[in-house]
């Protein structure tokens, strides 16, 4: 049933009502700062936890595919195996096998190879004389090959000594990847779910503290949508302040630790840095913030200022 | 406007609060509602207003039912009103000011309209030196009089007073019955809980009598003309 209210409400009114009531939701805010900045960095720790879990995860995703073009097996042949015997074993396995490329390689050219890896240049030196390596053969697999079943293969070769190949480890590292993304989405959820019930609480607690003043003005006529709505601003201003100095926690760290990883990457052939944020994401999670802070206020208000009156 | 039927209130734990009231209330109508402590004013009020919800019988409101209406529509129903209360109910962290303006935020009055009803609203109850000023700033009497100017700035069509006079000394009352006199002057409907029996009766206006939850109907001049079934 309507009752004709004396005014229309047009967008502008509209508009203006809701910026009356931020403007006296941040009023209310200043006037206890400690309590509202203890909860917003408890809510921005809990942001920012998942934020650096998915950086990091995105680090490793980005290692992991670089390295997934350079599968490679290499034959160690053995020490009396001249080069043109390699050359041509080389060409004997790329007619026989599913291998893409085989390529025998100079031992004095995998010396030289192995000295430019700094951690290694002191021990190439001493073996600069009497090189102790032997020719070997690169073999770049088919795309889809079974590099276990391959190199099962090569290793029965009489001139082969030594099979090496990195897949296994790749495979390990993919398995840690994608374990890492699965428990990084749970550690999100579960911390998004926290951030929902401090919010839930906090603004609990405030709608308690303000039972008398609700009570007044649904007294006067407000409906539930007008007494909500400072708190549906409170809430939405705790998540947006809280993903901001998640922001910026995250950030701080990537800035800290990017010349670890940087180190580290440099170990493995990699070449990336930690991404920092796009301004698409940094608005996407600010914009995040706010709506889990609505939505979570919205779930207060729902249980709280319905039982008034 | 508003109609009552047969409307009994039984609040938990307790005997029957009103009983079998038969009421109607006019456009433009000023009446008292009298009885000793305990008689149920304060529970008819509530009905009216659609604070609390009747155990029994129907309320209308321009021959529409509106018992059991949602949440929504009550807010609407409620805006037409204005409601004062013995304790004044204003909230204290707002000047005056806010205080009067809230029926019209809450109203969707235009921006531009605010300032100057508030200060017309004010200006009534004379107290637009007061606008910047907290009601603990206020004695009881500045308190009920802006307590008085929130509910007429919105132009209410009813008016809903509870024991307006109950903490302020004779010459007070006087002067807010007064005000509610000239309100009701420009067509506001008022009805006014007291239990104030001469001040009432200075008045000479329509009076009803509450005895244990049952209503009478009085004349102006005080007599018992009917009594409600
Ligand atoms: N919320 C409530 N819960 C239970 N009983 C109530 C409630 N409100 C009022 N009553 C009872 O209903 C009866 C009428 O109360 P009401 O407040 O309407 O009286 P009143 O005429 O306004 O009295 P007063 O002049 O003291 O304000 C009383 O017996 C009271 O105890
Ligand atoms: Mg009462």
């Amino acid at each position: 049933m309507k009752f004709a209210s004396p005014r229309k409400i047009v967008i502008s009114h509209w508009l203006y009502h809701h910026r009356d009531s931020l403007n006296k939701t941040i009023t209310r805010l200043s006037h206890r700062p400690i309590a509202f900045l203890s909860t917003v960095m408890l809510i921005a720790v809990a942001f920012a936890i998942p934020l650096a879990l998915f950086t990091l995860a995105h680090a490793i995703e980005d290692i992991t595919t670089g390295w997934d073009n350079d599968k490679q097996i290499t034959l160690f042949l053995h020490q009396d195996i001249n080069l043109d015997s390699a050359n041509q074993l080389a060409a004997d396995l790329q007619q026989q096998f599913a291998i893409e490329a085989a390529n025998a390689m100079d031992k004095d050219q995998v010396l030289a190879d192995f000295s430019q890896q700094t951690q290694y240049t002191l021990m190439a030196k001493t073996w600069q004389d009497q090189n102790p390596l032997p020719h070997i053969i690169k073999i770049q697999p088919a795309e889809q090959a079974n590099l276990e079943h391959l190199a099962g293969l090569f290793a029965t070769h009489p001139d082969v000594a030594q099979v090496q190949f990195d897949w296994l480890w790749f495979q390990r590292l993919d398995a840690i990847a994608q374990m890492m993304t699965r428990i990084q989405w749970i550690i999100s959820a579960l911390l998004i779910i926290t951030v929902i019930l401090i919010i839930v609480n906090v603004v609990r607690w405030e709608i308690a503290d303000r039972m008398q003043e609700i009570e007044i003005i649904k007294l006067i006529g407000a409906s539930d949508a007008f007494v909500q709505r400072p708190f549906l601003y409170f809430g939405a201003m705790l998540g947006l302040s809280g993903a901001c100095i998640a922001l910026l926690m995250a950030q701080a760290s990537a800035v800290l630790l990017n010349q670890a990883v940087l180190q580290l990457a440099d170990l493995f052939a990699g070449d990336f840095a930690l991404a920092s944020f796009t301004s698409t994401s940094i608005l996407g999670l600010i914009a995040g913030g706010a709506l889990i802070g609505l939505f979570a206020a919205a779930i207060a208000a729902q249980q709280k200022i319905h039982t008034i009156i | 406007m508003i109609r009552l039927q047969n409307v009994s209130k039984r609040y938990p734990d307790s005997g029957e609060a009103i009983s079998q009231i038969n009421l109607q209330i006019d456009y433009g109508e000023l009446l008292f509602l009298t009885g000793p402590s305990g008689s149920g004013k304060s529970t008819l009020l509530k009905i009216i207003a659609l604070i609390t919800a009747p155990t029994r019988g129907l309320l209308y409101f321009d021959e529409r039912n509106v018992t059991h209406l949602g949440r929504n529509s009550i807010a609407q129903y409620r805006s037409r009103m204005g409601l004062v209360f013995q304790d004044h109910r204003l909230l204290n962290d707002r000047t005056v000011y806010e205080n009067v303006a809230l029926p019209l935020r809450i109203n969707g009055f235009r921006r531009q309209e605010i300032p100057g009803r508030v200060r017309a609203a004010l200006d009534k109850v004379s107290l637009l030196h007061k606008e910047k000023s907290l009601p603990m700033a206020l004695s009881g009497g500045e308190q009920q009089r802006v307590g008085i100017a929130r509910a007429i700035v919105h132009k209410p069509i009813l008016l809903l007073a509870d024991e307006p006079t109950g903490n302020l000394d004779p010459q007070l009352s006087g002067e807010i019955m007064n005000l509610f006199m000239q309100f009701n002057q420009v067509g506001v409907a008022t009805l006014i809980a007291s239990h104030d029996i001469n001040l009432i009766q200075s008045y000479h206006k329509r009076t009803l009598q509450l005895t244990a939850g049952r209503l009478r109907d009085a004349a102006v001049d005080g007599q018992v003309t009917a009594v409600s079934s």
